[in-house]
């Protein structure tokens, strides 16, 4: 396994090779150079297919054991958009399953906590039923009078566990799916990206902050708006702050994609930082009394690293923490935006210090973000053009909706 | 404004380390939430967040200095209130540095991003 401070940096690019035009066409040519539609982001039709063809058979990242308390715990995960509410089980050996948090008696909703230690049986509040940690049907208040396997309409008791659903983990991100007869594993799914984060020490690094951020966008309006970084130097101001140089720019000022990469379904962009960048006295002030510059590095490709999972998770890299997104959506028009944020473990309070300082910046950032958004909602929801436009250097938006398309078009053929 | 100050909870005071007892007077500023000192950084005017932030930045040094001989785990309470000290600064520097106002411009009420996990019990909040 690579160490937390053993920083792998690929030899940067020739500038000349920076500034080639139309570099990650001639790289996907498959991609082509075409509009993308305005319908996706408001059609009804549109999103009943996203749900049934997407969210319904793909692999859905729902958190990571950070988000249990320990062994023996447990968290509801409701998913609007598949009107569905998962209950999560760590049990006392750290598996982690879930099952759709229903009673099997009246079909009531089980667990209505958010999260804790798993009680010695959940039980549900209607009549008392009682299940394990394994799912298993351990309880029902007066047994007698109910026809557990009398007949074959009747199934027996043990045939009345909660109902599990498909879930693996990964590199501690729990992973479920739910369509009960798909195949594929989870390791397929991920395929090339999880192949090239294998070595990655995710071990070193806690959740300590997350965000559940309503967000008044189509989902793909917001994976789209984060999934670039052509608006940084024009935004607003700490985007244009940042877009000064912390994110690699050409001699116009704009920013350049140190290197894009399709990895099955997913992709992966990086960014470096120019030589030049200098930040503001605060970041410098903690940088040079700590040692290192008060850098942790991780053993990424770039200063900034950015990955998306399909079809709603983002994982990315910015210096000395690694964040998540997790875009879910509520209606075609509205989404929540799940933001975690993690760090390596403090070594002093002096990294505490660092860390905090990363957090403030990028939430601030991410703040001016989500007003973006909505206002590409509404933008689009003018109907004003049928199609727009993306430039070379937004490739990763023009790789995700073929994905997308092609997700959907398999998906139809069954 | 005494109306907007009106809005920040006041903590219990908590001592400093002893050789930080100088910074005494900005004990308002440690607050031990996130929503806590956006709060602040919000309602307190921008003479105050500037004289709090020019103060800090001359002890940061000093500060940061301290924090290196102190294990990242489990602070003592009155390492804790320099930490909260501190990370009050980090959101007054960024009125400070990047907006000339304690709110972010062109950007949605930084309330929205108060971590959850300082909420109390967290599931899947969707739906």
């Amino acid at each position: 396994m690579t160490e937390v401070k053993e920083r792998i940096n690929p030899p940067l690019d020739a500038p000349d090779a920076a500034e080639e035009q139309y570099r990650w066409n001639r790289r996907y040519p498959e991609l082509g150079t075409g509009p993308i539609t305005t319908d996706r982001f408001l059609s009804e039709e549109h999103f009943e297919r996203e749900r049934k063809l997407v969210f319904g058979k793909s692999w859905l990242n729902i958190g990571s054991v950070h988000d249990f308390s320990g062994n023996g715990s447990f968290f509801v995960r409701d998913i609007a958009v598949l009107d569905v509410s998962l209950l999560v089980v760590q049990d006392e050996q750290g598996t982690v399953r879930a099952f759709h948090n229903v009673c099997s008696h009246r079909g009531n909703k089980l667990v209505w906590e958010k999260s804790g230690p798993c009680p010695y049986l959940f039980a549900c509040r209607f009549h008392g039923w009682g299940y394990k940690q394994d799912g298993a049907l351990a309880s029902v208040p007066d047994e007698g009078e109910f026809h557990f396997g009398s007949d074959d309409k009747n199934p027996g008791k043990d045939g009345l566990g909660m109902v599990p659903v498909r879930t693996e983990v990964w590199k501690g991100f729990i992973f479920v799916n739910l369509d009960a007869s798909g195949t594929d594993s989870l390791a397929e799914h991920l395929g090339p990206l999880g192949e090239s984060l294998k070595d990655f020490p995710f071990d070193a690094l806690e959740l300590r902050h997350r965000y559940d951020v309503s967000d008044e966008a189509n989902w793909k309006v917001i994976l789209d708006a984060q999934n670039e970084i052509y608006h940084l130097p024009m935004l607003a101001p700490l985007h244009r702050f940042l877009g000064g140089g912390a994110f690699a720019t050409n001699e116009d000022g704009y920013t350049r994609l140190l290197d894009f990469e399709r990895l099955g379904l997913h992709t992966v962009f990086t960014s470096d930082s120019d030589i030049e960048w200098v930040d503001t006295p605060m970041r410098t002030a903690v940088a040079k009394a700590h040692p290192d510059g008060g850098l942790t590095t991780l053993p990424i490709r770039g200063p900034f690293v950015f990955h998306v999972l399909f079809p709603n998770m983002v994982l990315g890299f910015l210096g000395d923490f690694m964040f998540t997104y997790n875009v879910w959506p509520e209606s075609v028009d509205k989404s929540v935006w799940e933001i975690r944020m993690h760090f390596p473990r403090p070594d002093t309070l002096a990294d505490r210090v660092i860390h905090d300082l990363m957090k403030v910046r990028f939430r601030d950032l991410l703040c001016e973000d989500v007003t973006g958004h909505a206002a590409l909602q509404v933008g689009l929801k003018s109907r004003a053009r049928d199609v727009f436009v993306v430039g070379d250097q937004e490739v990763q938006i023009r790789s995700f909706h073929q994905n997308l398309d092609e997700y959907m078009e398999r998906g139809n053929r069954g | 404004m005494a109306e907007k100050t009106a809005q920040i909870t006041t903590e219990p005071a908590v001592a400093l380390p002893e050789r930080f007892t100088g910074l005494v007077r900005f004990s308002d500023w440690i607050v031990s939430t996130e929503a806590g000192r956006i709060e602040r950084r919000l309602t307190v005017e921008m003479a105050a967040c500037r004289e709090f932030y020019d103060a800090m930045m001359v002890e940061l040094d000093d500060i940061i200095t301290y924090l290196r001989t102190r294990p990242g785990a489990d602070p003592s309470p009155q390492d804790q209130a320099l930490l909260n000290l501190v990370f009050s600064l980090h959101e007054v520097a960024q009125a400070v540095e990047i907006y000339d106002q304690g709110a972010v411009v062109d950007g949605a009420d930084v309330r929205l991003f108060t971590s959850v996990l300082e909420r109390g019990p967290v599931g899947g909040t969707n739906g």
